[in-house]
């Protein structure tokens, strides 16, 4: 006797599992413009490269003879695959199930594989495209028992079609109370390191991982959105606590699922998710591309690839980036452009908090996070979206071991009534705070204005140097707006106000000027702007090996303010 | 092709008429936000059909500014 009946009765289940929610469900998808679970891991994952785990994942129903009935197929599908030759692990959301509910079955392959990436040390990528609970798993008519998963069937292939049964799962009758809650990614402690205990399990301080938003995603989906480093959502996609129906009920308000959460809420208003991809295929090419700049874990150091441009080059186009006129604005994507290494450059978040530019690039050969003041949005004032965007890209670089550069064009934290309502104080804060914290290489090139408080996300302490160009200017605030309040009497006295207002602004000005200053803060030179480049090589180099001997968990004490 | 307002603004100075031949990246007009001049400038090459906006008007995000032939 062999266990042939057996193993043909168990790829016959894996064969069920594989078609989804069925063929109606499978076309409602492809007419939304959407890709089904099963073509999205096969266009991310490397051909052949995926290993599903739990493929057996869902309910079977079995008559009286062994035969099987019907069987649900679990919602998600789970396993381990490469990127680019990289392991990652993947979990992904079936809408074709019963619009990818999440208790649509047991929730342990799900933790499973979270913690399997931990174990592991490799990324985590979630694709959503599903609703969190459904109250239909509550209903005890439609609840079906699953049954005896060993019995044989003899069903032929050609009968599977109707067996495939997506009705409600979940507890009749009443409501799970919820045990162990794993909602946010977790990963095990795996060695006795104080930050890696101190981590207590967190995914986030270990490993990357990376969100999806591929179709409607709402409730418990939704919150993996923003649990990870890096998300990305198409524009025909939408995520939401909770959807229309519920705003409806609780708010009474009407809102259809766009004006709820699409990208220009979720990446633009919002910052949750930081990238928007045209569609799906996009989306999965910037998720390598984000990967590409990354380590596989917080223990290894970011892959240091062979540069194929002159770590001396000295673009001539930086003598006269900044505009002499200090009014005029300039796109400071431009001079990141000609001192990172040649078509290095991933914008991250690129919609939100849009007076700080936030970017993955290389120098060198060398992954770096890029920081850079756009003076061309809100004066290049750090308003409260550009603080909380600066403070989330400042950890994440911290965490993976990538060094910062900082491009600094500050006039200080946004004023206004619109930015303190905001709670810019609080966002302030905890940028500094995140700046403060960070232990990764730093280095900051002050290429026009720095001012006030807002001076120190160009870190002075720890691994940190810091460069200014001939048209660098600092004080503690801008002189145009510090003259009136601090003269205001005497202006207000003179024969010509106006005259005299500008006659002391003029003054100041010239006194902020870098070259008049006997230091900022902890400078080491002020240079020609051709030179940025050779400098930051120059440091990279230098500081690489401290930066390879402080890899692992980065150990975090007391609270952000 | 739209040219639109990336940012909340006043236009301060309109460097071009309609009719006028512009090369990529020639300047249309500056926009003026926080004490800072911000320069629009022609995405391609090509023609100026019409300006629908003037000196002094205040735009808000994506406000349609000037439309482009392109050549």
């Amino acid at each position: 006797m062999s266990w042939t009946p057996e193993i043909e009765q168990l790829e016959r289940l894996r064969r069920l599992r594989k078609r989804m929610g069925g063929a109606e469900s499978i076309a409602r998808q492809h007419a939304q413009g959407r890709l089904t679970v099963r073509e999205r891991v096969d266009m991310l994952a490397d051909p052949g490269s995926f290993q599903e785990t739990s493929t057996l994942a869902g309910a079977a129903k079995w008559d009286d003879e062994g035969r099987l009935e019907s069987f649900r197929p679990q919602a998600y599908v789970t396993g381990q695959a490469d990127i680019d030759g990289r392991p990652v692990i993947l979990e992904a959301g079936d809408f074709t199930i019963r619009g990818g509910s999440a208790d649509s079955g047991t929730p342990y392959p799900r933790v499973e594989i979270a913690w399997l990436a931990g174990e592991l040390r490799v990324p985590f990528i979630r694709l959503l495209d599903g609703a969190g609970g459904s109250v239909r798993n509550y209903d005890t008519e439609a609840r079906r028992e699953g049954g005896d998963a060993s019995a044989p069937a003899d069903h032929a292939a050609s009968d599977e079609e109707p067996l495939v049964d997506v009705g409600p799962t979940g507890t009749p009758g009443g409501t799970d109370l919820p045990a162990r809650h794993d909602f946010s990614a977790v990963a095990p402690a795996v060695e006795n390191h104080l930050a890696t205990l101190m981590a207590k399990g967190a995914l986030l301080a270990q490993v990357p991982v990376v969100a999806a938003v591929l179709g409607s995603v709402a409730g418990l989906p939704a919150v993996h959105a923003g649990d990870c480093h890096f998300s990305v959502m198409t524009k025909t996609a939408e995520v939401f606590v909770g959807g229309p129906p519920m705003v409806a009920q609780a708010l009474g308000l009407t809102v259809n699922k766009q004006q709820l959460g699409d990208w220009t809420v979720q990446a633009k208003t919002s910052g949750v998710v930081h990238n928007v991809a045209e569609d799906e295929a996009d989306a999965f090419a910037q998720i390598k591309r984000f990967l590409s700049y990354l380590p596989s874990n917080v223990w290894q150091l970011p892959p240091w690839t062979e540069p194929d441009d002159d770590p001396n080059r000295r673009d001539e186009s930086l003598v006269s980036a900044i505009p002499r006129r200090r009014t005029a604005a300039y796109e400071v994507r431009k001079i990141i452009e000609a001192v990172v290494d040649h078509g290095s450059m991933f914008e991250i978040s690129a919609l939100y908090g849009r007076a700080m530019v936030t970017m993955l690039a290389r120098i060198d050969g060398f992954p770096v996070a890029v920081l850079a003041n756009d003076c061309r949005r809100d004066g290049g004032a750090m308003t409260p979206a550009a603080c909380i965007k600066t403070e989330r890209f400042v950890d994440f670089a911290d965490t993976f071991h990538l060094p910062i550069v900082y491009f600094a064009d500050v006039p200080g934290f946004m004023v206004g009534p619109e930015s303190e309502a905001a709670g810019i104080i609080r966002f302030a804060n905890r940028a500094c705070a995140a700046v403060r914290e960070a232990s990764v290489p730093y280095i900051s090139i002050v290429t026009r204005r720095m001012y006030g408080v807002a001076s120190v996300i160009a870190k002075a302490d720890g691994m940190s140097v810091k460069y200014a160009w001939p048209s660098a200017e600092s004080g503690s605030l801008v002189a145009q707006g510090g003259v009136m309040a601090a003269y205001r009497r005497e202006i207000e006295a003179a024969p010509d106000p106006l005259a005299r207002r500008l006659e002391i602004e003029d003054r100041f000005q010239r006194m902020a000027s870098v070259l008049r200053q006997p230091g900022l803060a902890r400078p080491l030179e002020i240079i020609d702007p051709r030179d940025t480049r050779p400098a930051i090589v120059n440091y990279l180099r230098k500081s690489h090996a401290v930066n390879a001997t402080r890899l692992g968990p980065k150990l975090r004490v007391g609270m952000r303010p | 092709m739209e040219v639109k307002s990336e940012i909340y603004a006043v236009v301060s100075k309109i460097e071009v008429t309609p009719g006028a031949e512009v090369a990529a990246d020639d300047v249309l007009m500056i926009l003026e936000s926080m004490k800072m001049e911000v320069p629009v400038t022609a995405p391609v090459a090509g023609r100026v059909r019409s300006i629908m906006v003037v000196e002094g008007s205040n735009v808000q995000e994506d406000d349609l500014l000037v439309v482009l032939e392109a050549s």
